[in-house]
């Protein structure tokens, strides 16, 4: 075990856990943290996204001592208020089913557009394609990033 | 959104007494052949199942049993309540799954498309019996006919004076008055929420993370723990050594439960770490030497040998000889797993003979049942929480997950949350059946069917292997369906449409065959054979044909397919357009979808339900596959078993036909006709007949 300071959506929080303990599970069992989705558990699915220093990683498998000094964002750090114009274009596609997978899938999306605001069909398509969803709301998913790209929210 | 948690035992108690309001118990009735326990028999008048509960505040309390796990209906159900009740929708509160299902007047589980098309009826007769005793309530207060007091937005209102009385304030009064049995509904024109699309109730907590799905209960001093199991199917421990285990940093114990090893541990990954450092010699049980490859050579044997029966009309054999022309095929449908994103998990507290069991669920009585039954105290002696659910298909009503939460917290003096892994969640499913169905088809000089045989080889029971095989859409004359049905020891289940995705398979794939053979478009066959059958279903079909242009030019190996089915109270037809390269890989291009719902509650809802069931569809025919070898499941996780990705979504597009029949079942009719639309298409684009699932691209290829 080992202390780890760590920056998480603005704020300094401190862990003690085995160094190569995934962020996943710091985030989740030390944290308090549960927006961050485990699925696969292999860097498969998305589903355990947040962002390092506004890049997507797959928190299940990124350990916790390799974080240094950069900045974690998670589905509960996207915005204060849960206003953040990918939230609000999700809701007014109505793009969840089960919603398990979609904090991951926000977080990307939120990269995607931070990297290039406006994305061709096919360049959202490749950006989001390692985000599985197994409702199958890809098309809402499509349309949302489209809202937002277009200003529409 | 106010939860407190009312059981039926409070329900009943507070009716009548000061404070609660005004309380409408109902029954919605369980259906036949549904998933969940049947009903207990019970004596006397109705035995509610679901309660409307108007508070003196005004807010409108509904209590029902259907679990959510994705499939958005709890708003569609509180939408139904809403409107006939002429009631604000912003005082709705849905209340939480009832905690003691042992203390509930029939099995609480939630499957078969039932939530929206079993409320349907009863909920509206229920709040339409709150609407009138508060309408009497207030004709009462006011001395004036009840005929003059008009409900609407909340309140009543007396229509030549115009004063008014909200809800809130008459609910004591009202709850004094006679309820109406059958009191008037309001008829489909006069409907203002029904058939708006309305946002979910579910979803602002899920954008913004806050959503607490089963995994993400926290609770003081609990602790993780994951399972060792054997990878065979019933098979055992012959020993292991957990030396290694106990030496991960977290770990703080390691025992036998029945049926696995348990690695208890301060967090889920330690406990993992932990799992993965124990040395088991496995037993390999019984059904070592089963396999996916027996199973097909099995099936194969058997395509000639008469089975069981399920129904037989007039001879088969019979009209089979006066054929001019005799069709024949085999079809085979793949092990399928559920693969919900969230893994499978449960936590239970075990204090005493007191259980505590938190679950993302289908199925809570039973869940209820077996953590009674492993921890060996009364039913109602478990507290059974439902969660939301991270996904469902079927896989959430077996009550395995609660079963070893329960076996592990036995042993450990705090609340533990036992984890799956993927891994686990693949090797300890409940398969959807591998299928081989043999069809066979006598057709007369122009090509019309005089004789019609189904034969399906899979696993007990009949339901989960041969679903919609006995009542095809279609006219057809001396019709057989029978069954050749082996257990193999292999965990089967219900996945989403029950039976219906294999058995549609290979009737609107040979639906086509035989189109082919007669020489007559696939659209014009089926109208005529579908039409006195089927008109629901017709209309359908005509529809999806006219969206989608179906018979228009296509490009070069570009094709459309079209493919028909009911199942689970709702009628769907779609047009699949696919490009197959040259390399053998097939891309669907669109998916065009014409539903017949009845009355479409939450329009917005039931499109997300179509959208997302032909992802699931189109997955199971071009993607996944569980193999099963030495008795195991082969596939461990997305890497082997992969779902349809955004990159090969297609563009869908849905159209329902307008109808006033009563609401029907949403979540599972999607989900058959993708298969053989597509494998239609691959027909119509290449001239190769796809009888084998999932599609092998080999067959495709020309270079």
């Amino acid at each position: 075990m080992a202390v780890f300071n760590l920056r998480i959506n603005g704020e300094q929080r401190s862990v003690d856990v085995a160094p190569d303990m995934p962020l996943l599970w710091a985030l989740r069992d030390h944290l308090d943290l549960t927006g961050t989705k485990y699925s696969c558990g292999i860097a498969f699915c998305g589903s355990c996204t947040v962002l390092l220093d506004g890049d997507p990683i797959r928190s299940c498998a990124t350990t916790v001592e390799s974080i240094g000094d950069r900045e974690v964002t998670t589905i509960e750090g996207l915005s204060e208020e849960g206003d953040h114009p990918l939230q609000r274009a999700w809701l007014a596609e109505q793009t969840p089913q089960c919603g398990y997978c979609h904090p991951g899938q926000l977080l990307q999306a939120k990269a995607l557009l931070e990297q290039n605001p406006h994305p061709t069909d096919e360049e959202i398509d490749n950006y989001m394609a390692g985000n599985l969803c197994r409702c199958g709301t890809y098309q809402r998913i499509r349309k949302a990033i489209r809202r937002v790209e277009e200003g529409r929210i | 959104m106010e939860t407190k948690d009312l059981s039926r035992r409070d329900f009943v108690k507070t009716t009548g007494t000061l404070g609660a309001g005004l309380v409408i118990g109902f029954n919605i009735p369980w259906l036949q052949g549904c998933a969940g326990p049947p009903p207990v028999p019970v004596e006397g008048g109705m035995q509610p199942n679901a309660w409307i509960r108007i508070d003196p505040a005004g807010f409108v309390h509904v209590v029902y049993d259907d679990h959510e796990m994705g499939q958005g209906s709890s708003t569609g159900f509180l939408m139904m309540v809403c409107d006939e009740l002429e009631a604000d929708w912003s005082k709705i509160v849905w209340e939480p799954v009832p905690t003691d299902p042992s203390n509930w007047v029939q099995g609480i589980s939630t499957g078969g498309s039932t939530t929206i098309r079993l409320g349907w009826r009863h909920a509206r007769n229920a709040a339409a019996q709150a609407r009138e005793v508060l309408r009497e309530a207030a004709a009462q207060r006011w001395d004036v006919d009840v005929s003059e007091c008009v409900a609407k937005e909340h309140k009543i209102t007396h229509e030549g004076s115009g004063q008014s009385l909200a809800y809130g304030e008459l609910a004591e009064e009202a709850a004094t008055l006679h309820v109406p049995d059958d009191p008037p509904k309001k008829s489909h024109e006069d409907f203002w929420l029904i058939g708006q699309s309305t946002d979910r109730l579910d979803l602002p907590d899920k954008v913004v993370g806050k959503t607490e799905f089963g995994m993400d209960l926290r609770l003081p001093g609990m602790l993780f723990a994951s399972v060792s199991r054997p990878p065979a199917f019933q098979g055992g421990i012959r020993s292991f050594d957990d030396t290694a285990a106990r030496a991960v940093p977290g770990v703080v114990d390691v025992f036998e439960i029945e049926g696995g090893i348990a690695v208890v541990a301060t967090d889920t990954w330690s406990a993992f770490k932990g799992r993965e450092a124990l040395e088991v010699d496995w037993d390999s049980g019984p059904f070592a030497d089963q396999s996916s490859e027996t199973l097909k050579a099995r099936g194969r044997a058997l395509e000639n040998q008469p089975g069981d029966v399920d129904r037989e009309e007039g001879n088969f054999d019979r009209g089979l000889a006066q054929a001019a022309q005799v069709v024949e095929a085999s079809y085979d449908t793949h092990f399928l797993d559920h693969a919900p994103m969230e893994p499978l998990n449960a936590t239970a507290w075990v204090q005493g003979d007191r259980v505590e069991v938190w679950c993302p669920t289908q199925g809570a009585t039973s869940g209820q049942r077996r953590a009674a039954q492993v921890a060996g105290v009364p039913e109602e002696n478990v507290v059974y929480h439902s969660m939301l659910a991270g996904g469902g298909f079927g896989r959430r009503l077996n009550p395995d997950d609660a079963e070893f939460a329960v076996k592990v917290a036995m042993k450990v003096d705090a609340p533990v949350q036992v984890v799956w892994t993927r891994e686990d969640t693949f090797a300890h499913g409940f398969y959807r059946p591998y299928t081989h169905q043999t069809m066979k088809a006598g057709l007369d000089a122009d090509g019309w069917p005089v004789a019609w045989l189904h034969r399906i080889y899979g696993q007990p029971p009949r339901g989960t292997s041969t679903g919609g095989a006995r009542n095809p859409p279609y006219t057809l004359p001396n019709f057989r369906c029978d069954n050749h049905l082996e257990d193999w020891g292999i965990p089967i289940g219900p996945w989403r449409s029950v039976g219906n995705t294999q058995t549609c398979f290979a009737v609107e794939s040979f639906m086509d065959e035989c189109a082919h053979a007669a020489g007559i478009d696939p659209v014009s066959y089926r109208r005529r054979l579908m039409a006195e059958a089927n008109p629901r279903l017709l209309n359908c079909l005509l529809m999806a044909a006219e969206q989608a242009q179906f018979g228009r030019e296509m490009g070069e190996r570009q094709g459309q397919g079209i493919a028909a089915w009911t199942c689970f109270g709702g009628y769907g037809a779609m047009v699949a357009e696919v490009t197959v390269a040259s390399d053998g890989t097939v891309t669907v291009d669109r998916m065009v979808a014409a539903m017949d719902h009845g009355i479409i509650v939450n329009p917005e809802a039931v499109r997300s339900q179509i959208e997302g069931g032909i992802v699931l569809s189109l997955t199971a025919t071009l993607k996944a596959e569980v193999h099963i070898e030495n008795g195991a499941a082969v596939e461990s996780n997305f890497h082997d078993h992969p779902l349809l990705t955004i990159q090969e979504m297609p563009l869908v597009e849905v159209h329902f036909v307008e109808s006033t029949e009563d609401a029907g079942g949403v979540g599972e009719p999607p989900i058959p006709p993708p298969v053989p639309a597509v494998c239609n298409a691959i027909f119509a684009a290449t001239g190769i007949r796809i009888r084998e699932l999932p599609v092998d691209k080999e067959l495709l290829r020309v270079t």
